[in-house]
């Protein structure tokens, strides 16, 4: 039977076939997914803030793309992965309130592109995405398919 | 890290969190003076809820991250900075549009382009309302810019507010505001208030000065 694991703001999770990671309502955070489709392991880390160098960073290490991508690749090297298995995932980075004049949030566009850098930096394989745009998502990952279920509630 | 505004407020003296409960209900009296008036009947206001909640859990204080909400966001200038984050559970963002709208409650089943609107700028009035108390608390200049609203997943909707802070804060302000109407239809509406930990201390020493009075 597969178990459900949810991962919260800051929080990063590793989970074996058959059980399965969820995010739930994502806006203009970002879940970052990793699998080894070999191992069939997969880990998912669920971002705030793109940059854990700008300003004083508190709290936990997993809210900052660059750090939280840092232990993703740890926490899979302990599982047994290499860093060529490794297929990522980008989902959430929306902009939920785009009609602010007032200092525009834009902080989803900003966690996504941070991910992407990240990852592009570290030689990391993105094989999917489903980033932007005003809606909530919340993402499944299936570590016995390693796809992505993502549910929208507009 | 810990939480500096955590521990400031866990050190607050029952005269204190009576202070600030006090702004709670000096706002919701007002927020609901206003709310009467726009919908032409009396209603109540009581305060069950005035804390201060860690950023990451504001979600579940309106019942988990999947939880449909109508948000209204108002970034917030002057003395401090901050923002005031509105945010009414689908049900009563229903019904509230059923009476801002002169229609029976429990006709809404959706929100069209007329009652978000009309729901905006309620939210707007109200934060207005509630800020007028805050700022008069305070003895500070808060200058409110236009909001918006969405319509989604609360933890979506909260999420690119508590970002703003998320670098510099932990924790936030929450005023839950209960309206109730002569008819006895309840709206919930959850003030979330997020300053930096600098204004929060600000904040904080008002409260304290306030207490010693």
């Amino acid at each position: 039977m597969a178990e459900e694991i949810e991962v919260n703001i800051g929080e990063l999770k590793v989970a074996k076939a058959p059980d399965k990671l969820v995010a739930l309502g994502i806006g203009s955070c970002v879940a970052v997914t990793f699998y080894d489709p070999g191992l069939k392991v997969g880990a998912l880390a669920h971002i705030m803030l793109p940059d854990s160098t700008k300003g004083n960073p508190i709290g936990s290490p997993i809210k900052y793309a660059d750090l939280a991508v840092d232990e993703l690749i740890k926490e899979m090297a302990k599982m047994g992965s290499k860093k060529k298995g490794i297929e990522a995932k980008i989902v959430g980075g929306a902009d939920m309130f785009p009609h602010i004049k007032h200092a525009p949030l834009e902080v989803g566009r900003i966690n996504v592109e941070a991910v992407k850098e990240k990852l592009k930096k570290d030689g990391i394989r993105t094989v999917g995405e489903a980033v932007g745009g005003n809606a909530g998502r919340s993402v499944e990952f299936s570590t016995a398919t390693g796809s992505l279920t993502i549910r929208t509630k507009l | 890290m810990k939480s500096q505004w955590r521990e400031a407020l866990d050190k607050l003296t029952e005269l204190e969190k009576d202070a600030l409960r006090e702004v709670g209900y000096i706002g919701a009296g007002h927020a609901a003076t206003a709310l009467s008036k726009l919908i032409d009947q009396r209603i109540d206001a009581s305060v069950p809820i005035a804390a201060s909640v860690s950023l990451t859990q504001l979600p579940e204080t309106v019942g988990g991250r999947e939880e449909l909400v109508v948000g209204v966001y108002l970034p917030l200038t002057g003395d401090l900075e901050g923002s005031v984050l509105l945010v009414f559970p689908k049900r009563s963002a229903l019904a509230l549009a059923d009476l801002l709208m002169k229609r029976k409650v429990g006709t809404a089943t959706t929100l069209d382009e007329i009652d978000t609107s009309a729901l905006k700028e309620v939210g707007n009035i109200l934060s207005g309302r509630c800020l007028t108390a805050l700022s008069k608390f305070l003895g500070m200049r808060l200058i409110e810019h236009v909001p918006d609203l969405a319509c989604d997943m609360v933890g979506a909707v909260v999420d690119s507010i508590i970002i703003k802070f998320g670098q510099r804060a932990e924790q936030a302000l929450v005023i839950v505001v209960e309206l109730t109407t002569k008819e006895k239809v309840k709206i919930m509406a959850y003030f979330f208030l997020l300053f930096g930990l600098e204004e929060a201390e600000t904040i904080l020493k008002a409260i304290r000065a306030k207490a010693g009075e």
